[in-house]
C-alpha cells in the first residue's frame, strides 16, 4: 500500500472518530451505543432527536464545509500557483458575508428565515460571475488575484457601510458572529440549502488532478501537454467559489482552513498538486469537525466562535509550516 | 354709634385685608410657580419619567420612547424627543435630567456647569431599586405624591400576587437570541413571583445563559415564555437556539406565553406587570387555575 493511501485511510479513520467524538459531545451524557441505537432506530424519542435533529446536521455540516474548503484551498493554489491563494483570496467569502449582512440589516429573516443564506448565495455569486467574466477575457494568475483582493475590498468596504448604517446593537452583534462564524444551532435546513451547492462546485472541479500537475511546471508546458488552462481556470475558480459561497451562506466566514490544510498535506503526505485534494479535503473536515467540538469546550465562560479556533489553530500551523518549508517556497 | 360702628368694621377689613393678602398673593404666587422641568435621556429613564411627570414638566424623552419596547410609549406620543447628546441637553436646559444607562463622557461635568441636576437611576433589578428610582427622581421634579401612589399600588398588587395560589409547572424563558435567565436574574424572580417554578432555576442555571436546547429535549418544561419576540424578531440571532427548528416545534407544542418586549426592556422595571400577564396568559391557555 502506497504512502498516498495510507495516509488517506488514516485521514478517513480520524475523520470517523472526531465525527463519532462530536456527536458523543454535549449537554446530554450520552454512550456510543445510544448514538447508534439514535441513528439506526431503538433509542428513546428524546435521544433520537438530539442526536438526528441538534448533533448530526452539524456533524455533516462540518465534514462537508471542511471538505469544501480544503479542497477549493489546494485547487486555487494549486490553479494560480501561489501558496497564500485560498477562497477568501477571490473574494468569495467577504462577497458572502455582504450579502448576509445586508439580509440582516434589512431585518429579511422576519420575512423569511433563510433569506440570509440566499443572500449570502447571491453575494458569492455575484463575486464569482465578476471572476468568470473578468477570468473569461484575461484568465493571468495576476488579474485573478488582483480582481480577488478588489472584490474583497469592496465587500469589506460595503460590509463597514452597512454596519456604519445599523443603529440597531443586536443587529451589529449578529453581523460581527456572522463573520466570526459558526455551526452552532445549523439544521437539517441549513444543510440542504449548501450541500447541493458545494456538490456542484465539486463536480465543476472534478479530474482536474492532470491539469494542476501539468500546471506546476509552468502554463507553456501545461498547453503542450494539451490542458485547455483557461478551462481549467474558470472551472477551479467558478467550482470553489460556488461551494465555499455555499459554506459560508451557512456557517459565516471561517478562514484559514482553505489556506492552512493544503500546506499541511504537502508537508506530511504529497507534493503533487493534483494529489493533494482528496486528503485536503479529508483533513479540512477533520479539522473544521474537530475545532468545532473545541468550541463546544467550556473553556471560556461563553461559548468560541469556530472562525476563532480555526484562525487561532490555523495561523500558528500556518507559520510553523511557512518556517520548515522555507527555502522549497523560494 | 353708628359712626364707631363703620370704623371698627372698616378697621377690621383693613386687618383682613393685611393678613390675607400676602397670603392671597404667596398663594398665587406658589400656583404659577412651575414644577422643575425634566428631560430622560434613555427609554429606561423615559419610563420613570412617563410615570411620574405632568405633560408639561417634560421638556424631551428619548428617541427610544415611542418604540415598540417602551412600555409607556403610548404616553410618549405627541412629546419632544432628543438624541441625548450633551450639546442638546445643554440648549433644552431642563432643570433635571434622568439617566439609566445613557452616560455620554463628561455628561455630569457639562450638566454641573449648566445647573442641571443629573440624576442616575440603578437598573431596576428588583422592587426596592425600582421604588428608590421612583422616589428620588419624584424629590427631584416635585411628584412626591404620584411617586407614594405609586408604590403603595405596586406594594398592593405585589401582596395580592403572593397571595395566589402556586403552580408545580415549571416555566422555561427564553429571548430571540437564545438566551435564558438562571439563577439571580430579574427574570427568574419573576417566573417564581407568578406562582410558577422556574426551569432554570431546576437545572441549577445561573445567571444568563444560552438555553441549552438539548436539557430541553431530555426534560421539558411545562410553559415557555418567550420575550421580544413582538419587537426583534427581525434580529433574531442566526446563531440563537430559537431559531431551531425544534424549539419551535416545542413553542407549538408546549404552552407558550409571548411577553411584550416593552415588560422586559428595563430589567424588572415592570416585573409586577410581567408578572400579571403571565398569570392571566396561563389562565387563558388554561395551564393555571384558581
Amino acid at each position: 500500500m502506497s504512502r498516498y493511501t495510507s495516509a488517506n485511510i488514516v485521514l478517513i479513520f480520524g475523520l470517523i472518530i472526531v465525527a463519532i467524538g462530536s456527536l458523543l459531545y454535549g449537554r446530554a451524557n450520552m454512550s456510543v451505543m445510544d448514538v447508534i441505537n439514535a441513528l439506526f432506530g431503538g433509542a428513546s424519542e428524546p435521544v433520537t432527536i438530539i442526536v438526528r435533529e441538534l448533533r448530526l446536521p452539524r456533524v455533516i455540516l462540518g465534514i462537508v464545509i471542511g471538505a469544501a474548503m480544503g479542497v477549493s484551498g489546494a485547487a486555487l493554489q494549486g490553479v494560480l500557483r501561489n501558496p497564500l491563494a485560498d477562497p477568501g483570496v477571490v473574494g468569495v467569502s467577504a462577497s458572502a458575508a455582504l450579502g448576509a449582512v445586508i439580509a440582516i440589516h434589512l431585518g429579511l429573516v422576519a420575512i423569511w428565515p433563510l433569506s440570509i443564506s440566499i443572500f449570502a448565495m447571491a453575494g458569492a455569486l455575484a463575486a464569482t460571475a465578476i471572476l468568470f467574466i473578468i477570468s473569461a477575457r484575461d484568465s493571468s494568475v495576476l488579474m485573478l488575484i488582483l480582481v480577488g483582493i478588489g472584490i474583497s475590498s469592496l465587500a469589506m468596504a460595503a460590509i463597514s457601510l452597512v454596519m456604519n448604517m445599523a443603529d440597531n446593537p443586536m443587529s451589529i452583534r449578529d453581523m460581527i458572529m456572522w463573520m466570526l462564524g459558526s455551526l452552532e444551532n445549523r439544521t437539517v435546513t441549513d444543510l440542504l440549502l449548501a450541500v447541493p451547492f458545494i456538490i456542484i462546485g465539486w463536480l465543476m472541479m472534478i479530474n482536474i488532478g492532470q491539469g494542476l500537475n501539468a500546471l506546476s511546471v509552468g502554463e507553456d508546458t501545461a498547453q503542450t501537454m494539451g490542458i485547455d488552462i483557461k478551462s481549467l481556470k474558470l472551472r477551479v475558480v467558478v467550482g470553489s467559489a460556488i461551494s465555499v459561497g455555499a459554506a459560508v451562506a451557512v456557517c459565516g466566514s471561517i478562514g484559514f482552513v482553505g489556506l492552512v490544510v493544503p500546506h499541511m498535506v504537502r508537508a506530511l503526505i504529497t507534493n503533487e498538486p493534483g494529489r493533494i485534494l482528496i486528503p485536503s479535503a479529508l483533513l479540512g473536515g477533520l479539522l473544521l469537525t474537530l475545532a468545532d467540538v473545541v468550541t463546544r469546550m467550556p473553556i471560556l465562560s461563553t461559548d468560541l466562535r469556530l472562525g476563532v479556533v480555526t484562525s487561532l489553530i490555523g495561523a500558528p500551523a500556518f507559520l510553523y509550516i511557512i518556517y520548515k518549508t522555507r527555502r522549497t517556497m523560494r | 354709634m353708628k359712626h364707631t360702628q363703620n370704623r371698627t368694621q372698616k378697621t377690621f377689613c383693613k386687618l383682613l385685608f393685611a393678613v390675607l393678602l400676602p397670603s392671597v398673593f404667596c398663594q398665587s404666587a406658589f400656583a404659577d410657580d412651575p414644577l422643575p422641568s425634566v428631560m430622560s435621556l434613555d427609554y429606561c429613564s423615559d419610563q420613570y419619567v412617563l410615570s411620574l411627570a405632568d405633560r408639561a414638566q417634560i421638556v424631551a424623552l428619548s428617541k427610544a420612547a415611542e418604540d415598540l419596547y417602551s412600555y409607556h410609549r403610548e404616553r410618549a406620543k405627541g412629546l419632544a424627543k432628543s438624541g441625548s447628546t450633551i450639546a442638546e441637553i445643554v440648549i433644552a436646559s431642563p432643570d433635571v435630567a434622568v439617566q439609566t444607562y445613557s452616560t455620554a463622557a463628561r455628561m455630569g461635568e457639562i450638566t454641573e456647569k449648566a445647573g442641571i441636576v443629573l440624576l442616575n437611576t440603578s437598573y431596576g433589578r428588583d422592587l426596592d431599586t425600582m421604588y428608590s428610582n421612583l422616589s428620588m427622581i419624584a424629590d427631584a421634579i416635585g411628584k412626591q405624591n404620584e411617586a407614594e401612589s405609586l408604590i403603595s399600588d405596586y406594594k398592593t398588587r405585589l401582596e395580592n400576587i403572593r397571595s395566589t395560589p402556586r403552580s408545580d409547572f415549571t416555566v422555561a424563558y427564553v429571548t430571540p437570541g437564545g438566551f435564558t435567565g438562571g439563577k439571580g436574574t430579574f427574570i427568574n424572580d419573576i417566573i417564581e413571583l407568578s406562582g410558577f417554578q422556574s426551569y432554570a432555576a431546576i437545572n441549577d442555571y445561573n445567571g444568563w445563559l444560552p438555553l441549552p436546547l438539548e436539557d430541553m429535549i431530555m426534560n421539558p418544561p411545562d410553559i415557555i415564555i418567550t420575550s421580544f419576540f413582538d419587537s426583534q424578531l427581525q434580529n433574531q440571532s442566526r446563531w440563537s437556539v430559537s431559531r431551531h427548528d425544534h424549539l419551535l416545534n416545542m413553542m407549538e407544542d408546549i404552552p407558550t406565553i409571548h411577553l411584550p418586549g416593552a415588560l422586559m426592556a428595563c430589567d424588572g422595571l415592570f416585573l409586577i406587570e410581567a408578572a400579571e400577564q403571565i398569570r392571566s396568559d396561563a389562565k387563558a391557555l388554561g395551564v393555571l387555575h384558581e
